[in-house]
């Protein structure tokens, strides 16, 4: 059995949890000049994710626009991910535009466990993450999602097997994933229900539809036998450091920035891996924290590129309060690929990593070079090398 | 010793113990002749074999090398380093000048990819670099070329000093073997007028050698290295005083024979 936990309008959900005095107001979530979402008020009104915000206001004024903050619905998504594997390991999260489904494999437990973990699940969600999901069991994904979209929110919908068809009967045909043309045929057709689709001939919509409306007639008759894609967790590496006392002084606070990136770094390289996204957070003295972060290009463990990477986020650090501890994470690790050692020499950042990072955090990076020939042919000396940095160059 | 003489050698000695300490007299230990002293080829037979009791430059210990510019200071010093880090070791420059030249480093076979170029900006910074260094123990070989800047400060006299001192208590523990090239004024370089006054290195430095040129190496009418006499000016470890000819010859890549 697959449960299907569904989290309705959850950007404005979010929205509402960290200003509680926005609960009964429609919301319009805007990032870029256009719509990122809104809440079920607006969505009844026609708007759209996508729409420019001009059309979105024409369409609902009442609603309150505010921009939006994908970081924080990224955060808050893992948080509910790292929950839900505390209750099953296979898990599928699909977050779409304004709805988030998370599909959480059952196999191996018997239908009163399962019921029994679904009121845990829709418990822990609540008290923890205070959003309030809708959760749908059926022995496949569509069902289950239909199942949980069918119903109101904080409550959960066991379709025993065998009665996916019934349920799945009287729903409007257009819940089916269907492309604009197919949904025209339909209608043409006269198919108004699932329910209608459900009783054709398999052969019939075979030779109409082709292999895709047999799947779309499969999936009318309650069969869904599509496995759970399981993603293992994004893996994070983060280096702290706390100080005795509240920290001000800004060149302290770049100088210990670079000594954690050279700790993060060794550490990525000793465990082979690389990272997309950097992120720095400093804890404030008065109890508040400054968080910002960077997606790189490339992924990367290299201490230089991530150096110059967390200069560009420290430049727009706004402390108005002294530090009290400092933390540097690397995100969404992906294995390095492998790359050709030198045969016979070594870099001497490697080689003396021990107490090279240590002597560029206290008299800086730019005193230590390593000088390289780069054209030993040209025609002034001063062009024949260069002189490579360790960090920060 | 006679034993009027040794009992009187001893009732002193008995007088300084009991007012300084057990520790302030001990008995020495006898030195073993044949064991050489841990050190750094420099590439020289000649200069080796000059080097009393050592055979190289020393590890652990001080060494100066003085000349008046251009008279292979900074040859020998990068063909010192090629020879350690063909044993494995790194090394470390102290360009303080921001004189280094890299594309004639590694053409005096020098391995870029195991060196260390430091570029402090003033001369105590420079001192307190090579104590970490050293301290540190992760170079072999350390080159300090930035004495004319401790000259021309007027704390660096009193700077070199302090950090003298205290690199004599750190190097014993450190395989590393500094190198601090004093470059004298033009002229009369065996002259003491050419060399600072009251400068403490003379005084912590185990060894010191004096380089001069001597002549031009020439090929028909073209010039193809130099030849250059150096005086073990001291040796703590052996006898100083004798000295060595070698010849630097440098066609694409510098090399240095004995002659």
């Amino acid at each position: 059995v697959i449960a299907c936990l569904l989290l309705p309008d959850f950007a404005a959900a979010v929205e509402r949890r960290a200003d509680p005095s926005l609960t009964r107001t429609p919301l319009i979530l805007s990032a870029a000049g256009q719509v990122f979402a809104a809440s079920s008020e607006a969505v009844q009104a026609g708007v759209r994710p996508g729409l420019p915000i001009s059309q979105a206001r024409s369409l609902y004024p009442q609603a309150r626009l505010i921009p939006a903050k994908p970081d924080q619905y990224q955060q808050t998504l893992a948080e509910i991910l790292a929950i839900l594997r505390t209750f099953a390991p296979k898990l599928e999260p699909e977050p779409g535009p304004q709805n988030v489904l998370i599909y959480v494999d059952f196999e191996l437990q018997t239908g009163p466990v399962q019921l029994a973990l679904a009121a845990e699940i829709n418990r822990t969600i609540r008290q923890q993450i205070q959003l309030i999901p809708t959760l749908g069991l059926a022995a496949g994904k569509f069902p289950a999602s239909m199942a949980a979209s069918a119903i109101g929110l904080n409550r959960t919908l066991y379709l025993m097997p065998g009665q996916e068809r019934s349920f799945l009967a009287p729903l409007p045909i257009h819940r089916l994933p269907l492309d604009q043309e197919l949904a025209c045929r339909f209608h043409l057709l006269g198919l108004r229900t699932i329910g209608q689709l459900a009783t054709l001939p398999s052969g019939a919509v075979l030779a109409q539809f082709g292999s895709y409306g047999r799947w779309l007639h499969r999936l009318a008759q309650g069969q869904d036998d599509r496995p759970i894609q399981s993603s293992p967790p994004k893996a994070v590496e983060q280096a702290t450091f706390h100080f005795d006392s509240p920290m001000t002084d800004r060149t302290r606070l770049i100088a210990l920035s670079q000594s954690l990136i050279q700790t993060l770094s060794s550490r990525l390289q000793t465990k082979r891996q690389i990272g997309y996204r950097l992120q720095l957070n400093l804890h404030l003295e008065n109890g508040t924290g400054w968080t910002d972060q960077i997606t790189l290009r490339q992924p990367t463990a290299e201490p230089d590129r991530l150096w110059r990477m967390l200069e560009l986020v420290l430049e727009r650090a706004q402390v108005n309060s002294g530090v009290v501890a400092m933390q540097v994470s690397l995100s969404d690790l992906t294995p390095a690929l492998g790359e050709q050692l030198p045969l016979l020499e070594e870099p001497i950042a490697m080689m003396q990593a021990r107490w090279l990072p240590e002597m560029l955090t206290r008299y800086g990076a730019d005193r230590f070079f390593q000088p390289e020939i780069t054209d030993q042919t040209a025609p002034l000396p001063e062009r024949r090398f260069e002189l490579r940095g360790f960090v920060g160059q | 010793v006679g034993s009027k003489k040794r009992k009187r050698l001893e009732a002193t000695v008995a007088t300084i113990q009991r007012r300084w300490g057990l520790k302030a007299l001990r008995r020495g230990k006898p030195v073993s002749t044949t064991a050489k002293f841990p050190h750094i080829p420099t590439g020289f037979p000649p200069l080796d074999q000059a080097l009393v009791g050592i055979g190289g430059i020393p590890r652990s210990r001080l060494t100066e090398l003085l000349g008046a510019p251009t008279s292979g200071m900074a040859t020998l010093a990068l063909k010192i380093i090629a020879n350690a880090q063909a044993n494995g070791d790194t090394a470390a420059y102290i360009d303080l000048g921001g004189t280094f030249d890299p594309d004639y480093t590694a053409r005096c076979e020098v391995n870029l990819t195991r060196l260390l170029l430091v570029r402090p900006k003033t001369g105590p910074e420079a001192l307190e670099i090579v104590q970490s260094l050293i301290a540190g123990r992760g170079v072999g070989v350390l080159v300090f070329e930035a004495v004319p800047h401790l000259l021309t400060d007027p704390h660096g006299f009193r700077a070199l000093s302090a950090a003298l001192r205290q690199l004599s208590q750190l190097l014993p523990k450190s395989p590393c073997a500094p190198i601090f090239l004093t470059p004298l004024q033009l002229g009369d370089v065996m002259s003491t007028a050419n060399y600072p006054s009251g400068f403490a290195l003379p005084h912590y430095a185990t060894v010191r050698l004096l380089l001069e040129k001597e002549r031009w190496l020439q090929k028909g009418r073209d010039i193809r290295g130099y030849q250059a006499r150096v005086l073990v000016l001291k040796n703590k470890l052996g006898a100083a005083g004798k000295s060595a000819t070698i010849s630097i010859t440098f066609n694409g890549v510098v090399r240095g024979d004995s002659t």
